[in-house]
């Protein structure tokens, strides 16, 4: 099975509230879009009625940024019923969230906190994605975050740690690669051994996202720029492993005008054209 | 159990404290006071971890949630800045007012009305404020929140509502006996102070405190292009307004007779009669309120409260 049985959109582009006209009004030709589940699922109005319209001439995805999948606060089933309702109002043929934990002592720190890599944490997902999969009715999909600290490699590594809660909770991967990448920078690992590493049949779907560099010359994921050279590079070495997958940009902050955002998703899609058309030659 | 206490140790070391030792024996020591649910271990992996990396997430976090906030609740979050601790700042950054909030009203769920609601409830209860400051603040937050409401509710209108044009071809005693709703994306609500003026003067990136001691009633809707307009509405037209509770309705009679009682001075019939048309078309064009023949053209059930 490739793509976790998934159908490959190719590139599309993290849709975002600053589009919202250009798009409705110039139908820009994105192959498809991701939408953060949570900036709709409570609205009315013209964030809901924007998205309708959208949703008239685009594929959507879902992906959240709320679930708390790591954390040890009870899940918020009210959330994942609501959840349920917005993805199957709008056709949304699987959705997403990530592998850390945002909420502890019922405090939403607003931020993707990487778990620690020990069983009991893995256990504690795995339990999690089963009663997500089960609430929402489709596929699953987990995130590798960035990560700037290790909580704690005693007793696995973090591809351990994903390979473990995948396998035992069967849901798939979505392989951010620019997270793989910073992550091998922060931490000091080959980012390709990193990404071999995974059960890569399991990768439903991709994100590439920019960085900013902080002062100091380290790096900070915050999706306010174009893929960098060396991300575009280190996808074109991946694809080889995945297959054809569905792969979007993330651009969420300093964004720039729609047409350069399609620019970003093309480069994307000939990406993959050339490495498949050579992989077939 | 010992999954939680490592969470809820790192959410003490993200979001509580901003100073930690430099060294790794100096962490150790202070986690192994401070957080007596770890191991040994577990303590051993917090205090490997450098100050300056948890310090992106503390950063992120209130910047996070200070853009939030300015992004909701814009003069709010502006005149905070500058009274955050009591005293006058010339702007005091994100990441200080955002941890003060959060130190004292930690954002509880995802939802952002939980996030905007703590920063009322900051202004109300928290803030060592004079009571005329306090005051201020809290009619700017009432007001941005009616506003953040009115945008983000689902709309109760259904298809069928009449137009502005379709009462011109309508008698007057057909106008009078249309029933009139408020949709549950109206908020109406009032101030103590101008808080239109303010509005306008932020707007135009111009002093907007302090603000102006008027009584103010306001209505905040959200119109059919989805832009959310905020008109004053004379007092006794208020109340008849904030009368109309979910499912029920007024007719245009009524809200004709309460509106005439606030133009005394305006005694020709005529006269009165258009000043009171360009007013419900004013609330119809707004979506204040809507217009409609019987039966119901509302779904039942609607309220004026925010949707869970």
């Amino acid at each position: 099975m490739k793509n976790f049985g998934l159908t490959p959109l190719g590139a599309g582009a993290g849709l975002r509230h600053a589009h919202f006209d250009d798009i409705i009004s110039q139908r820009p030709p994105f192959r498809w879009f991701e939408i953060i589940n949570e900036d709709f699922m409570n609205f009315g109005g013209y964030v809901l009625e924007s998205l309708r319209e959208i949703r008239r001439h685009y594929q959507i995805i879902g992906h959240g940024v709320c679930l708390a999948i790591g954390s040890t606060d009870p899940l918020d089933l009210t959330y994942l019923k609501r959840l349920r309702k917005f993805l199957d109002d709008f056709d949304i043929p699987w959705t997403s969230d990530h592998l850390c934990f945002t909420m502890v002592d019922h405090t939403n720190l607003n931020d993707l906190i990487p778990l620690p890599f020990t069983s009991e944490a893995a256990t504690n997902v795995i339990e999690r994605v089963k009663i997500v999969q089960q609430e929402l009715a489709r596929p699953f999909l987990l995130e590798n975050v960035t990560r700037y600290i290790t909580v704690s490699d005693r007793e696995m590594s973090e591809t351990e740690f994903i390979n473990t809660v995948l396998e035992k909770a069967n849901c798939g991967l979505l392989l951010d690669v620019t997270n793989a990448y910073l992550n091998s920078k922060f931490h000091g690992f080959d980012p390709l051994e990193f990404v071999r590493s995974l059960p890569l049949e399991r990768v439903g779907q991709m994100h590439l996202a920019g960085w900013e560099r902080a002062p100091d010359g380290s790096f900070i994921d915050s999706h306010d720029a174009p893929v960098p050279p060396e991300v575009w590079d280190f996808f074109k070495q991946i694809l080889p492993y995945t297959g054809p997958s569905s792969v979007i940009i993330e651009w969420d902050a300093q964004v720039p005008p729609v047409h350069r955002l399609l620019e970003e998703t093309l480069t994307a899609d000939a990406a993959m054209a050339e490495v498949f058309s050579a992989k077939a030659a | 159990m010992a999954l939680a206490a490592v969470l809820s140790a790192l959410r003490t070391l993200i979001l509580d404290l901003s100073e930690l030792p430099a060294d790794e024996p100096g962490r150790r020591s202070l986690y192994t006071h401070i957080f007596p649910d770890l191991s040994a271990a577990e303590v051993e992996d917090l205090a490997k971890i450098p100050p300056h990396r948890l310090n992106i997430y503390s950063t992120s976090i209130f910047t996070g949630e200070g853009k939030l906030l300015e992004a909701k609740l814009p003069m709010t979050w502006e005149a905070l800045r500058k009274y955050w601790d009591g005293s006058f700042h010339e702007q005091a950054t994100y990441q200080q007012v955002a941890r003060r909030v959060h130190a004292l009203r930690p954002w509880r769920s995802s939802a952002t009305e939980d996030l905007v609601e703590g920063l009322r409830a900051f202004i109300a209860e928290d803030m060592p404020l004079s009571s005329s400051k306090r005051d201020q603040l809290l009619a700017l937050a009432d007001f941005e929140l009616d506003r953040f409401y009115a945008a983000r509710l689902s709309s109760n209108i259904l298809n069928g509502q009449l137009s502005p044009d379709d009462l011109t071809s309508l008698t007057v005693s057909d106008l009078l006996a249309l029933r009139c709703y408020v949709p549950s994306t109206t908020r109406i609500s009032h101030f103590e102070f101008d808080v239109l003026a303010a509005r306008a003067a932020f707007r135009a990136e111009k002093d907007f405190l302090p603000l102006m001691p008027v009584r103010q009633c306001v209505a905040t809707s959200r119109a059919d292009d989805n832009s959310v307009f905020s008109m004053t509405i004379p007092t006794p037209t208020f109340e008849l307004l904030n009368s109309v509770t979910a499912g029920s309705y007024l007719t245009v009679e009524e809200l004709a007779a309460t509106y005439l009682s606030t133009i005394p001075e305006v005694r020709d019939e005529a006269q009165q009669f258009q000043k009171f048309l360009g007013f419900l078309i004013t609330l119809m064009k707004d979506r204040v309120l809507c217009l409609a023949l019987p039966p119901l053209s509302v779904s039942a059930g609607y309220s004026s409260q925010p949707q869970p």
